[in-house]
């Protein structure tokens, strides 16, 4: 009944992303749509000797709160999510969409009185705090559906094969693809932790980029906490960042792209910015405070990912390609900037002549690691 | 605008009955709103309408197949579990909507029956559903169910799901101008025909195949008119339990878990049925009537609401059916003063506007042949 998919997947999820064991309660939220994947999530969990309990979001209602809801209504919070929150084991985050722009015409105020209510941010705060010191491990995983397919210029059928590929689920098993990946980029994670000084340099075409790292380490993503994964991330020293970058793809946020985006930077603030599209967009956006900075430098690890899909859970770990996100740092790996916003831009290393230098060492070249 | 088009009136007009008439929800409450996920439309409807009137809806949709999966694969203490979420939903909300709908009626039929009840009579389960209906007895929270139409309901009906939603519309009274004003007139309409219920004592109950007495001597009438069943239009008490003697036959097949029995006849002597047989199913009709307390009638009913006019396997409307009568072996309402127990409460349907058919109270004729005289 369930599709050879959906519980791959779900076990992917349960046993290796958050660990499931007896007794854990565990929470499954996700659009109503993604009905397959809640059923093989809510079986491995009971499979597991877990307890599941779900939210499952019915299309529009997210829009008919921000039609009709009152300020007091907007900011509400039940005592059911501080208790999941604060008392639960472990949470899956089923991402898939009906409709991508489904937001796009609220007034950004209404969203910022729900998003930034006080109780939304405590709620935040305890999910963060959980989440880091491993109380509640989390995991995000993508449900194929339209919507998506439809940002990335595909059909559902075709869509689902490119998914499917990402996430090793075209193996006979998946789990062990990703121990794998977790084990091979472990060992490039602690060579590049062996640097010293940690000084970066990135070449590219028109790109030449300057930053140190210190003490700051590499981190090693290898779908903990997003399925499918395969990147490895760091937060620059904020102030230490210069010289200049293109970036290859274009740069999407909430739905609008961004083209051709250059950016100069002078003591970790951007200082010069250019688009062949999407410009004005550009300079909204670095206007919002801290996002004129830089928040994390990966480098995506994942050869299954061959397509820019307009969708930052599948781009952003490409193999062969590396982001920045302007704006709110990485946490784990030491990042300080504070943002509203984190806004990942990538880039094409691929193309010759594009390398990653620590210590004057070449540790990245057209595409691969050398090291 | 938009929002009003796409909103079909149906739900709309339906989402104003539930929050308004059933559920009578303000500002403040806490509002459950359960059902399944295919009800998108209503629910929708419904967590507008709470929005509406300053309340905090909180929609908790099921996903098709996830219970038949956790019964296949749940351990006893999986099975047993309730988690304090459900104690704090169940606890501390003020109303609660439950859409009734389904994917498909026989979906737990390969699933062992005592697993399905096990689950259901759980300490902590019981416990819960206990202090629910405490609070509900004290008037405290207010809930209601809410058909959904859907596939599965229009097949178990013998119907297209579009000929099935035009039966629920007029079942609910949606087809007319102001729904909840009629829902309004039926509580006035119904509660006069209780004031005189209410004074009669002995009951005879005349049709076909049946001559049967019981008294319902100081026993309450309970007026159902929208609040806790939509649709609803009902009339019910709790015979005295050993009082009940004579013979029935019911019209329509009895249904339990999606199994019919047909042509259900009893006989009872003292309170107790004491010889039962059916034409199909007399085989599950004996094992039903094994369980403890359901030998004995437990509830005692007429169905007055017009606007059904065919029996579609769904109690949730046939025991509505104007001019047919009910009667429920096993558990009594406690407001009807009822004092028996059993696990199950199970609803059997008899058309009474076949000619001959009456209830005569202290020797007055107060119901013929689908209408009532009173």
């Amino acid at each position: 009944m369930i599709s050879d998919f959906y519980e791959k997947l779900a076990k992917l999820a349960v046993n290796y992303s958050i660990e499931v064991k007896k007794g854990d309660r565990i929470l499954i939220f996700g659009p109503a749509m993604a009905k397959e994947l809640f059923q093989a999530c809510y079986a491995e969990v009971v499979k597991a000797g877990g307890h599941p309990f779900y939210f499952a979001h019915i299309e529009g209602t997210e829009e008919l709160m921000y039609k009709y809801g009152s300020k007091n209504q907007l900011e509400y919070v039940d005592d059911i999510l501080f208790t999941i929150y604060r008392e639960f084991n472990g949470l899956i985050s089923i991402f898939g969409d009906y409709n991508r722009r489904k937001l796009t015409k609220v007034d950004p105020k209404l969203k910022a009185i729900r998003e930034g209510s006080p109780k939304n941010r405590e709620l935040n705060t305890i999910y963060m705090k959980r989440g880091a010191s491993g109380e509640l491990p989390w995991v995000v995983i993508p449900f194929p559906c339209n919507s998506f397919a439809q940002e990335a210029n595909m059909d559902l059928f075709s869509y689902s094969e490119f998914v499917k590929k990402t996430l090793y689920l075209d193996k006979e098993d998946p789990v062990k693809e990703w121990q794998k990946i977790d084990e091979d980029q472990e060992k490039t994670v602690s060579k590049l932790n062996e640097f010293k000084n940690r000084e970066v340099e990135v070449y590219g075409e028109d790109t030449e980029l300057k930053f140190s790292l210190k003490h700051r380490i590499w981190e090693n993503c290898s779908g903990k906490n997003n399925l499918p994964d395969g990147e490895i991330a760091t937060a620059p020293i904020e102030e230490s960042v210069s010289g200049n970058i293109r970036f290859t793809y274009p740069g999407i946020y909430q739905g609008q792209e961004i083209e051709n985006i250059y950016l100069e930077f002078k003591e970790g603030k951007v200082v010069k910015s250019t688009a062949s599209k999407g410009y004005e967009l550009l300079k909204e956006l670095l206007k919002v405070e801290g996002a004129n900075m830089v928040g994390e430098f990966a480098v995506g690890t994942n050869n299954g990912v061959t397509e820019f899909t307009k969708n930052m859970l599948f781009d952003e770990k490409m193999g062969g390609t590396m982001h920045m996100a302007l704006g709110l740092g990485l946490e784990e790996v030491g990042g300080k900037n504070q943002c509203a916003i984190h806004w990942d831009i990538l880039k094409d290393m691929r193309s010759p002549g594009s390398m990653i230098k620590i210590d004057g060492t070449v540790v990245y070249e057209n595409g691969n690691w050398t090291i | 605008m938009m929002l009003k088009v796409m909103i079909n009136n149906f739900y709309e007009k339906l989402a104003k009955v539930v929050v308004h008439h059933s559920l009578e929800i303000k500002e403040g409450h806490k509002v459950y709103i359960r059902g399944h996920s295919h009800a998108r439309e209503l629910i929708q409807a419904i967590y507008v309408e709470t929005l509406k009137v300053g309340a905090h809806p909180y929609v908790y949709s099921k996903i098709e197949g996830v219970d038949e999966l956790f019964f296949q694969n749940a351990t006893e203490e999986q099975l047993r579990y309730v988690d304090d979420v459900e104690k704090l939903i169940f606890g501390t909300f003020d109303r609660f909507s439950f859409i009734r709908s389904d994917y498909n009626t026989q979906k737990f039929s390969t699933i062992d029956p005592t697993i399905l009840t096990q689950t259901q009579t759980t300490p902590d389960r019981k416990k819960l559903m206990e202090e629910f209906y405490a609070k509900d007895a004290r008037g405290e929270i207010k809930w209601n169910i809410v058909p959904f139409p859907c596939h599965a309901m229009a097949q178990e009906a013998k119907m297209d799901l579009f000929t099935y939603s035009e039966f629920v519309k007029k079942a609910l009274h949606l087809d007319k101008e102001n729904p909840i004003q009629e829902w309004r007139n039926v509580k006035e309409e119904q509660a006069k025909i209780i004031q005189k219920l209410e004074k009669f004592r002995d009951v005879h109950l005349i049709g076909e195949d049946t001559d049967l007495t019981l008294s319902i001597k100081d026993r309450p009438w309970r007026n159902c008119c929208g609040d806790k069943n939509l649709p609803d239009g009902e009339v019910y008490t709790a015979p005295i339990e050993d009082s009940v003697n004579g013979h029935i036959r019911f019209t329509f097949p009895g249904i339990y878990l999606g199994n019919e029995i047909e042509n259900i006849y009893l006989e009872f002597k003292d309170g107790k049925v004491i010889r039962a047989t059916a034409e199909k199913g007399q085989k599950l009709l004996d094992e039903l009537l094994k369980i403890e307390g359901t030998r004995v009638i437990g509830e005692f009913a007429v169905g007055t609401n017009y606007g059904i006019t065919t029996f579609t396997k769904n109690m949730l409307f046939d025991e509505k059916m104007g001019g047919t009568m009910h009667c429920a072996l096993g558990f009594g309402f406690k407001e009807t003063g009822s004092k028996n127990e059993s696990a199950i409460h199970w609803d059997i349907l008899k058309d009474m506007k076949i000619p001959g058919s009456k209830i005569i109270a202290d020797g007055e004729v107060i119901y013929q042949e689908g209408k009532w005289k009173i």
